[in-house]
């Protein structure tokens, strides 16, 4: 049973520190270029006004920041998750109604990098955020795990 | 945990996002800044330009046709995977990311600056062209047109395209 657990909490730590490192790393591609990051969103065509597109650019890359060092740090950690999550629920559903529409474009997830997928947005993006929501699903399900700094009540 | 909890901390961590994304983009606006341009009157039409063109102003595509014919350089300011899919034919690759840092497009060194500069994107919602219009006003092109609907109805329309790397400033 002991062995369980310890195996365990070292499944969550590997998920959230690999999450959070990925979304540190993201959040800080977008903010280094976010020129870059604005045309990717506005190539989406969701018809946002531009104030918004502007305030979008900066918000979500710094929310990826702060959840993702919530992440790697063990603090808050199943809420960071569910923001997390959230924002890669948005992101597939951004990606797919852009496929829907037959658009050509790049998500500029991790900048210029598109980690690890080509350049347009497709099929590759939708599986890889879909990956990571299994990993978010490991944080949510069982907790921060080993080396948090936060140690949660057992449910 | 409490799920109400929880909910409350994602609510913590989306407010304190929204709230840094919020005073990061008041203390360092993306559009390059309006007010510092240099005054005078480089966009304003003169007996020289017939046509009554001013810097920025959008064209459509027959427009852009009849300058491209006239020897007019275009400039491309997608993405560099958009470009080497397909551009206008001959078009330099100028972008805002070549702007950072103080820098400058390696293809400026071969654009003449009392000529017209054709500039297109995507088309549409697409606002790179306009960006690359004010940076290049910012470093003395003042005379840049916008074609408005972008590249792909460039390309259907039959017009000139080529593929490939940008023979300026690819990195």
């Amino acid at each position: 049973m002991a062995e369980r657990v310890r195996a365990w909490g070292l499944v969550c730590l590997g998920a959230r520190v690999v999450l959070g490192g990925l979304f540190i790393f993201a959040g800080v591609l977008k903010l280094m270029n976010p020129l870059h990051f604005k045309q990717a969103i506005m190539a989406f065509k969701m018809g946002m006004p531009d104030h918004l597109t502007v305030l979008a650019t900066f918000t979500f890359p710094w929310t990826e920041i702060i959840a993702g060092a919530l992440l790697v740090l063990g603090w808050w950690a199943r809420p960071a998750a569910g923001v997390i999550a959230a924002m890669l629920f948005a992101f597939i559903t951004a990606m797919a109604s852009v496929m829907l529409r037959g658009i050509d474009t790049h998500c500029s997830c991790f900048g210029k990098l598109e980690f690890p997928c080509g350049s347009s947005v497709g099929w590759c993006q939708i599986v890889r955020n879909s990956v990571l929501l299994v990993l978010v699903g490991i944080v949510l399900g069982r907790g921060a795990g080993s080396l948090a700094l936060q140690r949660e009540p057992r449910d | 945990m409490p799920r109400r909890s929880m909910v409350q901390q994602g609510i913590v961590i989306i407010f304190l996002g929204v709230a840094a994304g919020a005073v990061h983009s008041a203390l360092r606006p993306l559009d390059a800044p309006r007010a510092a341009l240099p005054s005078g009157d480089a966009g304003t039409p003169t007996a020289s330009d017939p046509g009554g063109l001013v810097h920025g102003q959008e064209i459509d595509l027959a427009k852009a046709w009849e300058l491209f014919q006239a020897g007019t350089p275009f400039a491309d300011a997608r993405f560099l995977e958009d470009y080497e899919k397909g551009h206008v034919e001959g078009a330099f690759w100028i972008t805002t990311d070549q702007f950072m840092n103080g820098k400058v497009p390696a293809a400026l060194d071969f654009l003449d600056k009392s000529s017209w500069i054709v500039i297109y994107c995507t088309g549409g919602n697409c606002d790179a062209s306009h960006n690359v219009a004010e940076f290049l006003r910012l470093v003395g092109f003042g005379k840049c047109l916008i074609m408005k609907d972008g590249y792909q109805p460039w390309a259907e329309a039959g017009h000139p395209t080529a593929i490939g790397k940008p023979e300026i400033g690819a990195p």
